[in-house]
């Protein structure tokens, strides 16, 4: 059941994704069909057009030629029977020869209108030996009509002349078979039908060009995009974060200075009178203390803009970690009120020395410290202690008995300004820089900063060396 | 100009439709057996053998132009591959008169004066109306206008290249015998 619907999502999401670019650019898709409709219109109605030239050019090929024919036969069987109605053949009447006249009439204005005879009277001569032949058979007419009275020569005269158009019928007849008629409008079809061909290529391969192209087009878009898309997304973080940053910096910085700012009022003007001298000298203490605070949130402040416009330079020397360890502890303990939790160090009698920054060192060595101590009750411990682990480095950790950091919290404590919910309180006011610029400074140092914890059990911070910034010294 | 000629084509196929309904309904009015073939009195136009039940003379039917006006009588206009123009042609249905003659073949083979000859379904008579047109633009046909009868495929197309080759070519004009098989 999951296994599927896993399985579907990918193919579904990338779906989606298609969908969405076709609908960023459906203009282009409407373009592109439109255009392939038109082309595929064009071209079909091309073909269509050509093979219906070319039918009708077989059509009347075929047709013109059968009708050439049935005049050629018509006037051949005419002459046969006229010639047979002189001669007195007992089988031919004069009905027989007018029956033969006037089907071969009929056969005049077939070869004259119409469709079929449409290539016929393209031929050379034939529209004017059509015209002679129907004037012709016009002018023996009267004779056909009344042959009991007609004289034989004239009945041969007719045959005669019959006989002369069957020759020129012929000619035509084999004009439109063999003759360069023919070949003209076959090759005349032949060539249009190329030309139709190259205009279909030529098509195509500009609806392909341009299909292309706006393939082209469309991926640009969407690169363009998305591009686009990331770049403010960056933007609107980056803006963020600086609002954010900003923000907590006033607020930070605000507060010790409305207790400077309070507190010397009320020295200045005397609010307890002179009798209570005494609380003048604690609010001096205060004042002292958060002017402290100040400082060191500004030197935090500075130190964090440092690091992240990359201007800190460590100053590395060989130097002794035990040293810092110790001065640290001294430094914490020393705070008076900070707290009272046992402090434990368990650090190995022969350490070798650590090449980087003592100052920035100590500084993270301190910021772990003063965290521990600020988070673990009185009755609570924190120990310190050294570890050379195998894989040649070292590594110190702090651990503490305090209150603990929430798993979903954990992962949020390196970020600038970052506050757990309700474990920043007033009396362990903390900037929430110091974790941040802890890691910034261990990894200077090629070194790891991690943090373990549990609610309510305690945190484990282990800064570890590597190999590399182990310095043996010869004793 | 294109309309009128079309508007009568129309005409004319509703004027038939209407005169095939009253002739089915006079023909089982009135049974055709009790009616038996008359013979021709003028000159024989069209002579029909083969397959008939209804003969005149000896084992066929002959028809005079008379005999042939006695039966249905349909105006039909129409274009065609040899003309200009629509024509309006008059005569037998092809199905009046096989059924006059009792025909009960599947094939007809037409004979023209030419002795051009052509084999023609007998089912085409009712698909196509095919018509035995005597008339045209209200005249007589003559031999030497395609007459004296001209079988006649209707067809209402603009171009005369969208009729079929069979049609054309089952269009006899000057036809002179049917036969049924």
């Amino acid at each position: 059941m999951t296994d599927s619907a896993a399985g579907r999502t990918g193919p579904k999401s990338n779906a989606g994704k298609m969908l969405r670019a076709l609908g960023a650019n459906l203009t282009t898709v409407y373009v592109v069909v439109a255009l392939g409709l038109v082309f595929f219109g064009i071209a079909a109605f091309s073909v269509y057009k050509i093979e219906r030239e070319r039918a009708t050019t077989a059509l009347v090929i075929r047709t013109s030629v059968w009708l050439i024919h049935q005049i050629e036969i018509e006037l051949l069987r005419t002459k046969n029977t006229l010639d047979r109605f002189a001669a007195g053949l007992p089988d031919t009447d004069a009905k027989d020869v007018q029956l033969r006249f006037d089907i071969l009439w009929s056969r005049i204005p077939v070869a004259s209108t119409g469709l079929e005879s449409e290539w016929l009277r393209t031929a050379r001569g034939a529209n004017e030996e059509l015209r002679d032949l129907r004037q012709a058979l016009e002018s023996f007419d009267p004779v056909i009509r009344n042959l009991a009275q007609a004289s034989a020569p004239s009945i041969l005269a007719i045959g005669d002349q019959i006989g002369e158009h069957i020759s020129r019928i012929h000619e035509i007849s084999v004009d439109l078979h063999v003759g360069s008629h023919r070949q003209a409008i076959l090759k005349e079809l032949v060539e249009r039908q190329h030309e139709t061909a190259i205009v279909i290529g030529a098509l195509t391969v500009v609806g392909g060009v341009i299909v292309v192209l706006l393939m082209f087009s469309v991926r640009a878009n969407r690169k363009a995009a998305e591009q686009e898309r990331a770049m403010r997304i960056f933007a609107e973080n980056a803006s963020q974060a600086k609002s954010q940053f900003l923000a907590s910096m006033s607020h930070e910085l605000r507060t010790p200075l409305n207790a400077v700012m309070g507190y010397s009022e009320m020295i200045r003007d005397k609010l307890l009178g002179e009798a209570e001298s005494g609380r003048y000298e604690e609010y001096a203490d205060h004042i002292y203390r958060s002017g402290g605070h100040l400082l060191g949130l500004i030197d935090d402040i500075l130190d964090l803009t440092r690091i992240e416009e990359g201007k800190i330079v460590p100053d590395e020397r060989p130097f002794d970690i035990r040293q810092n360890i110790d001065w640290c502890i001294d430094l914490i303990r020393a705070r008076s009120g900070e707290t009272t939790a046992e402090i434990i160090a368990d650090i190995p009698d022969a350490l070798p020395a650590i090449f980087g920054d003592e100052r920035l060192i100590r500084q993270i060595l301190l910021n772990l410290m003063s965290n521990a101590a600020k988070f673990t009750p009185d009755s609570g411990t924190i120990s310190v202690s050294v570890a050379l682990p195998d894989s040649g480095g070292l590594d110190v950790c702090i651990a503490d008995t305090g209150i603990g950091i929430a798993a979903k919290d954990l992962a949020c404590v390196f970020q600038p300004f970052a506050q757990v919910e309700g474990v920043m309180t007033k009396s362990k006011q903390g900037v929430g820089l110091g974790l941040t610029i802890s890691r910034h400074f261990a990894e200077l140092h090629d070194a790891t900063l991690e943090l373990s914890s549990a609610l309510n059990e305690g945190t484990r911070a282990t800064l570890r060396f590597p190999a590399s910034r182990i310095v043996h010294q010869p004793n | 100009m294109m309309d009128m000629p079309r508007a009568l084509t129309r005409l004319a196929v509703l004027f038939s439709a209407a005169f095939l309904v009253s002739a089915t309904f006079a023909g089982a009015a009135a049974p055709q057996a009790a009616e038996p073939l008359a013979a021709p009195t003028g000159d024989v136009m069209l002579s029909v053998s083969g397959k008939i039940t209804e003969t005149n003379n000896a084992d066929r039917a002959d028809f005079d132009r008379a005999l042939l006006q006695s039966l249905e009588w349909r105006t039909v206009s129409t274009i065609t591959r040899w003309t200009e123009g629509i024509l309006t042609f008059e005569g037998v249905p092809l199905n009046a008169l096989l059924k006059k003659v009792g025909a009960s073949g599947t094939k007809i083979t037409a004979t023209a004066l030419n002795d051009y000859k052509i084999e023609i379904p007998a089912s085409d008579a009712e698909e196509f109306d095919v018509l035995l047109a005597l008339k045209s633009g209200g005249d007589w046909m003559a031999v030497r206008d395609k007459g004296p009868i001209w079988i006649v495929y209707p067809h209402d197309d603009d171009s005369a290249e969208d009729i079929p080759d069979l049609h054309a070519y089952r269009m006899v004009w000057q036809l002179r015998t049917l036969r049924v098989e």
